[in-house]
């Protein structure tokens, strides 16, 4: 295991992608950055709006969903914190998301645990937008809420591995500046 | 031992993540991957890459599981070597029917951009914009796409990545 994440962690670093070149923003020791996360897959919604600092390598992001002011039953909201092996690039990822769904009697919860990794696409607008790609794993830690039964994550049956893990692709375009 | 085990990785990603030069002609292939439901989440693309012109065509393996075939064939131009890269394609899908085969005509429209490259390795990432222009066969009405409420269905967007072998020739 130890041998798989050195080479992962050796790859991430030393693979800058080709033209993805870092913001005024990244480059900075420490900045902000808000803009749109974009998906195609059933993860969550697909627009949703992300904020966020980082200092050095490390960035914490919140994404927030922005179609709760339409239906305020509905709503995922994440919690992002992000390693960058150089600004720009690749960086690992880990998070935890709160799924709201809204069925007939109420509410119910899905608390989430992602991780994953992103990576650096072309820089716009005179490098103060970035674009970075994403790609993260979802595990369906527990579900509850309107009287329905909690349920626990679980790897006793099949149902319970393919019903709770998800693989999701995402698409971020942020405005990037410094602190 | 371990330690020996873990100098060999490190030593072996070292060695494919030395960049090499990137060649004017290219064959590469590997695999697609998606997390959308437009296609199957898994095919297979190889082409050739000529300067500024990459040619690919996606063939789809879980043909073999479901009888469901989706295949794409796109070009992709790109200012540079390295740079994001424009996408035109054309997809057709084939989903087998008590009728026989149904046939799904869509354009593509789109981009791709390098996420890195290690080597002979190399990874894409990629957004389409697709739209389902007919559908016709397995002894249904041809459907063509109108101005009617079936047209958030036949326009999507979607997104992939690409792990593949490139190597020059």
């Amino acid at each position: 295991m130890r041998l798989v994440v050195t080479i992962l962690v050796v790859f991430a670093a030393s693979a800058a992608p080709a033209h993805a070149e870092a913001t005024h923003g990244e480059l900075a020791d420490r900045g902000w950055f808000a803009g749109l996360n974009l998906r195609t897959d059933y993860g969550s919604h697909r627009f949703r709006i992300t904020t966020g600092l980082h200092r050095g390598p490390l960035a914490g992001t919140v994404v927030i969903d922005p179609k709760v002011l339409f239906d305020t039953r509905a709503n995922d909201v994440d919690l992002l914190t992000e390693w960058s092996f150089a600004p720009g690039g690749w960086a690992a990822l880990g998070g935890y998301r709160l799924t709201q769904v809204s069925i007939d009697r109420g509410v119910q919860y899905h608390h989430e645990v992602l991780f994953g990794i992103t990576a650096g696409l072309p820089a716009l607008a005179d490098r103060r937008i970035r674009t970075r790609f994403g790609i993260e794993v979802e595990l369906s830690m527990a579900r509850h809420g309107d009287g329905l039964d909690t349920e626990w994550f679980s790897v006793d049956s099949d149902r319970h591995y393919r019903d709770l893990v998800s693989l999701n692709l995402f698409l971020r375009a942020e405005y990037t500046s410094p602190l | 031992m371990a330690l020996r085990a873990r100098s060999l990785g490190v030593a072996g990603a070292l060695l494919l993540a030395s960049t090499v030069a990137h060649a004017d002609r290219e064959l590469h292939g590997g695999i697609a991957a998606r997390t959308d439901l437009r296609t199957h989440p898994i095919r297979i693309p190889f082409g050739l890459r000529f300067d500024q012109v990459d040619t690919t065509l996606v063939v789809d393996p879980l043909v073999f599981v479901d009888g469901q075939h989706d295949g794409d064939l796109t070009v992709e131009w790109r200012r540079c070597s390295g740079a994001p890269a424009l996408l035109v394609g054309w997809r057709v899908s084939t989903i087998g029917l008590a009728g026989g085969h149904q046939w799904y005509e869509s354009s593509l429209l789109g981009a791709t951009a390098q996420l890195g490259r290690w080597s002979w390795l190399s990874a894409r990432f990629g957004a389409e914009l697709t739209i389902l222009w007919v559908k016709h066969g397995a002894d249904l009405p041809t459907s063509w796409i109108g101005l009617d409420r079936s047209i958030p269905d036949r326009i999507r967007f979607g997104m992939f990545v690409r792990l593949e072998y490139a190597s020059p020739f």
